[in-house]
């Protein structure tokens, strides 16, 4: 009896340890899945590159899937942990944000040019864009909450939900001065502006890019040089003939892209209309119905590796030669692309084997503002968050040369560009900023609307079921204006 | 009585040491003993207390929220006015804003319907092998001719899957089905998915797959914990009637489907009603399994369950008028079902005897 209850102790431990791992991976996987627009990777990513690296090549490795899981709760580095700062501080100033974004490019340079203000900043990661809403809307309605958000990030999906309400207040109010804003780009401060009141800054813009491997160009392409890579690419076509191409030549081992859903973001930019009129109507403007053409084409004829987009699995196909391209802007390139590459410096993994061309059409994807909240303990603080991290040209400079994100400061970036700071080893030595800056002069304003989050998610769902063929496109349509109509009660088909 | 007693002959040795003070000490130590009830009454208090303030009060305001219109549009607040009805025809058949029923929309036409739907049909692929397998096990266990070995082992492993986080389940199964994973790609390498050679997500776009996957992610979890419910009840059935049987030359099966059956009807009653309330309740795995970043059950919401909407509707578009009809639909649907069960499958006569028979 002793020895099986001896037998049974250990197996319940063993049982132990093995939920507990098992519970790490799931948290990794979950940050992973809820990310949306703009990934949460890090940990992930940081975790893989040297597991990733000794697997090489094919698409389906169950191998590259366990390491990953395995990786994750042995080797990741200490997690950022979701409240950072000092909370017990009386004059405590809390930013809330869905990941560590504009921690690492906003909040880390504030700290280095003012130390002394940087030490009230609590920094709240919420964690998961698609719970974000809901936790930051329950804390803003709260202001007696000790933790009530001074400052707050909004992703440009739902940007006008908050700018579009009292509860973001003027940056004028803040002394603010248009001449401080004079080298943003005039989008971003167009898309946060309701009335004539500026409500939001951004430190960030977006233009967008094909990402490509060299290596894989050069074989399937015979050149590798943006310039001549993009003839491949120039219009829809074309790239759908170099598509097929690609996956003819290689044999199917290496597709265009990892998930039709890639080109969803280029076509979404180029909107005339958002998904609702000003009469509260919802419409599916062409260019989405043109989406999902494309993306049946690309699904029926077997072009990309047929992930979804933010899964593990899809961000994986960076780092084999399986995907011969991204869809990716600004951030994606040194937040997404650099992470999931499967290395750190030339040679590894695919880093230095990428490169850049327009791909078929011009568009933006994403960015993020900065929002101060009516009930703001410190206005003056606010005020210098929202001036170093979208105004002063210097600090802007350093989180461009830090953290390579493409600052929305046109003279910070005409200056880095005349220093040859942009020359991008990751890139294979391509000048990303001068590359990026007359597509991000060229931005024009896109249509948008405060519930873009969702209700482009239930457009998604459906988009696969019309690609998959389970349903017809107008069925796919009609079922998609049905669930979102049955989710806001204030809009009409 | 007893105390009465112990009191007299108490106050008895005070009268022979104080006289004075007997009656005074007599009617204290009386008051005494007749107060200890009121301490029940406070033991019992917190369990009233929590049970008014976090379910009786929601379940009310619950239901008065469903006769409101209530919303927010953005950030503005819209309501909550009273609505009447409204609420109840939007879920019931599909209306524009106002409550019309649209033209050509059928009854029952939809989310609600059709996400109650997928809860009962994921609640039946789980609970029918898991009764199935758990009468099985609960019949060799203790079934006193086959005498299996190493019970406790057995016992213990079945449970073992009860003990992980349904969610950690949900990820596991998720990377093993998923379209890198493991048994879809030995399944494609061994030809027998996707053999047109393209690697396609077979499992997670497949309602079939993804609804299978769950109910037997549920039935795995669960049958261990039903199994141990169905011995204890099978032990408590009287072994000399099984003797007899035995006796009498009765089969295994015979045995089984005369008397073990017919007795444990309270048991199975109680583990039909208790897992049809929680399957219908189910929330847990198929939130976690095949899920985009809106919490929708994939694909095209066939792993939806009516919690999952519910939550969607109250927390992410934030209607919470009908959030709250929906609660009160999922409420008279479980109430319907449990009264069902109760009276059509239960005996009420044999179980109101145990029960007075056990206090």
């Amino acid at each position: 009896m002793k020895k099986v209850q001896k037998f049974l102790a250990v197996t319940l431990a063993m049982a132990l340890v093995a939920s507990s791992f098992t519970g790490c991976g799931k948290k990794a996987e979950e940050s992973d899945s809820s990310a949306t627009t703009k990934n949460d990777t890090q940990q992930t990513a940081t975790a893989t590159p040297t597991e990733a690296a000794k697997e090489e090549t094919k698409t389906d490795e169950p191998a590259k899937e366990e390491t990953e899981a395995e990786a994750t709760p042995t080797t990741a580095p200490t997690p950022t942990p979701a409240v950072m700062g000092d909370t017990s501080r009386e004059d405590a100033f809390y930013v809330y944000s869905y990941n560590t974004d504009a921690l690492n490019n906003v909040m880390n340079y504030f700290q280095k040019f003012y130390p002394e203000d940087a030490e009230r900043i609590v920094y709240v990661n919420t964690g998961g864009s698609n719970y974000y809403q809901t936790k930051l809307d329950a804390m803003l309605q709260e202001p007696s909450n000790a933790q009530y958000p001074d400052l707050y990030v909004a992703e440009i999906d739902y940007l006008q939900k908050y700018t579009d309400s009292e509860y973001s207040i003027d940056v004028s109010e803040l002394g603010i001065t248009p001449d401080d804003y004079k080298n943003q780009y005039p989008y971003t401060l167009d898309l946060a502006s309701v009335d004539g009141k500026v409500k939001g800054l951004s430190w960030q813009a977006a233009p967008g890019a094909m990402m490509y491997r060299r290596s894989l160009a050069k074989e399937y392409l015979g050149t590798e040089e943006p310039e001549e890579v993009q003839e491949y690419f120039k219009d829809w076509n074309t790239m759908l003939e170099t598509a097929k191409m690609i996956n003819d030549k290689s044999g199917g081992k290496t597709k265009l892209l990892s998930g039709v859903d890639d080109v969803k973001r280029v076509y979404q930019a180029a909107r005339t209309s958002a998904w609702y009129d000003d009469n509260s109507k919802l419409m599916v403007d062409q260019t989405m119905l043109d989406y999902m053409d494309y993306a049946k084409q690309l699904y029926d004829l077997g072009l990309t590796n047929n992930t979804t987009q933010w899964t593990d699995a899809w961000s994986a196909n960076a780092a084999s030669d399986s995907t011969f391209a991204y869809m990716g802007c600004t951030w994606f390139l040194q937040w997404t692309l650099k992470q999931n590459c499967g290395g750190t410096k030339p040679g590894e993994g695919t880093y230095g084997d990428w490169a850049m061309c327009a791909g078929p059409q011009s568009y933006y994807w994403g960015g993020c503002w900065l929002c101060v909240s009516p009930e703001c303990s410190d206005k003056e603080l606010a005020a210098k968050i929202l001036k170093a991290a979208t105004c002063d040209t210097e600090v802007m400079k350093e989180i461009c040369k830090g953290s390579l994100d493409y600052v929305n400061n046109k003279e910070a970036i005409a200056q880095l560009a005349d220093e040859g700071e942009g020359t991008f080893d990751f890139l294979g030595g391509q000048d990303f900023l001068k590359y990026f800056s007359p597509l991000a002069d060229s931005i024009t304003l896109p249509p948008a609307r405060g519930e873009d989050f969702y209700i482009t998610l239930e457009f998604d769902k459906q988009v696969t079921q019309y690609t998959t063929g389970a349903k017809t496109k107008d069925q796919a349509v009609a079922d998609f204006e049905t669930a979102v109509v049955d989710l806001y009660p204030y809009l009409s088909k | 009585m007893k105390i009465k007693i112990r009191v007299s002959a108490f106050a008895d040795t005070r009268l022979t040491e104080r006289d004075g003070v007997f009656m005074a000490g007599h009617r204290k130590n009386k008051r005494k003993t007749v107060e200890y009830g009121r301490y029940g009454y406070m033991f019992i208090a917190p369990f009233f207390i929590v049970y008014l303030l976090f379910s009786l009060w929601p379940l009310i305001y619950t239901f008065w929220l469903s006769t409101q219109e209530y919303y927010f549009r953005g950030m503005k607040e819209v309501g909550p006015t009273f609505a009447g009805i409204k609420n109840f025809i939007k879920v019931f058949i599909e209306s524009d804003a106002n409550g019309t029923p649209l033209e050509g929309a059928k009854l029952f036409d939809t989310m609600t319907f059709r996400t109650l739907g997928n809860t009962v049909i994921l609640w039946m692929l789980n609970f029918i092998p898991q009764i199935a397998l758990s009468l099985l096990l609960a019949a060799w266990f203790t079934d006193t001719r086959v005498k299996l070995k190493a019970q406790g082992a057995y016992k213990v492993m079945v449970y073992m899957p009860n003990i992980i986080t349904a969610a950690s389940i949900a990820v596991l199964f998720y990377s093993l089905f998923g379209i890198q994973g493991p048994i879809t790609t030995f399944l494609r390498d061994m030809g027998i998915i996707d053999r047109s050679g393209i690697a396609t997500d077979v499992f997670m776009q497949s309602k079939l797959a993804t609804r299978l996957i769950i109910g037997f992610i549920q039935f795995w979890m669960w049958y261990g914990n039903t199994m141990i419910l169905l011995i204890a009840g099978i032990l408590g059935i009287s072994p000399s009637l099984f003797e007899a049987a035995r006796v009498d030359g009765a089969s295994s099966w015979q045995i089984f489907k005369n008397i073990t059956l017919p007795l444990l009807r309270p048991i199975l009653l109680f583990v039909l009603v208790t897992s049809a309330v929680g399957g219908l309740q189910m929330y847990d795995i198929p939130a976690v399994f095949n899920v985009d970043n809106s919490g929708d059950g994939l694909p095209d919401y066939a792993s939806q369950t009516i919690t999952m909407y519910i939550r969607k509707l109250a927390m992410m578009s934030r209607d919470i008028g009908k959030a709250a009809t929906i609660s009160v639909v999922l409420f008279v649907f479980t109430l319907i079902i449990s009264l069902f069960f109760f009276f059509f499958l239960g005996d009420r006569e044999k179980k109101q005897k145990k029960v007075k028979h056990a206090e």
